[in-house]
């Protein structure tokens, strides 16, 4: 279980990495990222509720059977979606594979408590839909394909490029740690953030 | 250009499954330790990177696409039963089975490898991604070592210097267009 708030965020940006570079591309994609991981993920924890009373059924067999639920949870909903809310073409792929991103498995694990996941996934959608803020804002100047009102940018194409995502993401954990550095500072005793896990 | 070679290429660079694409990216971030020790796992992951893409991205590729999740996930998943028998992903991470970081590189580069319309582009794909992850993963394990070993304090060591690291990947990479 993780304490500090700072050294979750880098987790859960670990967790949901994929989805968070792949899909975060603009506001609406990264909205419907977030609800089809979290859909996939209710689906998934009620599945792994089911089989984890066969206690006959091998380990293996019980994880295999929720990577095929959580990709057809998240493959069903992914097809569906564009007709609801414009998805560039790119990040379909991001959205299909949603379902089998760690996060949506975190509360079958063994390492996590129910408070630790709601924290997990209320940061994961803090960061699912900064990134697609910041990432649409600064990188196509517009929000939810609108130009904010009374708003003026001058677009900086690479954040809404495979180079943005990464550099958004590793900005965050290392903001992160820093943060985690500095309360290890101010509380003595208390072990400092980073390192080789 | 012809096709194939392009193809190739451009799956290895531009379509890189660790750096443009990501599918691969959680797993190369996450496992390789050092560059060592990720010679020999890299190849395995390439290995079997290559025969899914090839049997799940050609049966779709050739069949009508209602059956592609199924056959996406069940390839995905021998695929992931053969790295599991020669040894890879035997470990835990963050409580559940490594082999959740490998589910969306075996699924993923199935769909990319899907796309083309050709066995042999199929193929092509297919090898470029499996070459493209297997450098990417090497590098990462080189970088994350020397992040390690390196004199800076904890807060500056591995994942961000490997997250920045494919960030400065992500632009050589966009560098490359074949014709």
């Amino acid at each position: 279980m993780v304490h500090d708030q700072s050294l979750r965020i880098e987790r859960v940006a670990l967790l949901g990495l994929v989805t968070l570079l792949g899909a975060t591309g603009d506001l609406a994609t990264a909205l419907a990222a977030l609800g089809i991981s979290a859909a996939s993920a209710l689906v998934v924890y009620a599945a792994w509720a089911l089989v984890r009373l066969a206690a006959s059924i091998p380990a293996a067999a019980r994880w295999a059977a929720c990577f095929a639920v959580g990709f057809a949870v998240s493959w069903a909903l992914a097809s569906v979606v564009p007709y609801v809310v414009p998805i560039r073409d790119g990040a379909v792929l991001f959205l299909r594979i949603a379902g089998l991103m760690p996060i949506v498995y975190y509360a079958a694990g063994d390492g996590a408590t129910g408070r630790d996941v709601i924290v997990s996934w209320v940061q994961f959608a803090l960061l699912m839909a900064g990134a697609g803020v910041v990432r649409e804002f600064f990188g196509r100047g517009a929000l939810l394909g609108y130009l904010p009102a009374g708003s003026f940018t001058i677009r900086a194409g690479f954040l809404a490029s495979p180079t943005g995502a990464f550099l958004l993401v590793a900005t965050v954990v290392l903001a992160a740690r820093i943060v985690s550095a500095a309360r290890a500072r101010q509380t003595p005793g208390r072990a400092q953030g980073g390192g080789d896990e | 250009m012809s096709d194939i070679p392009r193809v190739f290429l451009d799956a290895m660079l531009i379509e890189n499954p660790v750096v443009m694409t990501f599918v691969g990216a959680l797993i190369a971030v996450v496992l390789p330790r050092s560059a060592r020790s990720s010679y020999l796992p890299a190849l395995r992951f390439a290995v079997t990177l290559f025969v899914v893409g090839i049997a799940g991205g050609g049966i779709v590729a050739a069949s009508s696409s209602t059956a592609a999740p199924a056959v996406h996930i069940v390839v995905g998943l021998l695929g992931l039963g053969s790295l599991l028998a020669v040894g890879e992903l035997r470990g835990e991470w963050l409580g559940m089975p490594q082999a959740v970081l490998a589910m969306a590189p075996l699924v993923g580069v199935q769909m990319l490898v899907a796309t083309r319309d050709d066995f042999g582009l199929v193929v092509a794909a297919a090898g470029g991604s499996a070459i493209g992850f297997a450098v990417v993963y090497v590098l990462l394990g080189a970088i994350r070592e020397s992040s390690r070993i390196s004199e800076t304090t904890d807060t500056f060591k591995t994942n961000p210097v490997v997250l920045f690291s494919l960030a400065v990947f992500a632009i050589a990479f966009a560098g490359f267009l074949f014709w």
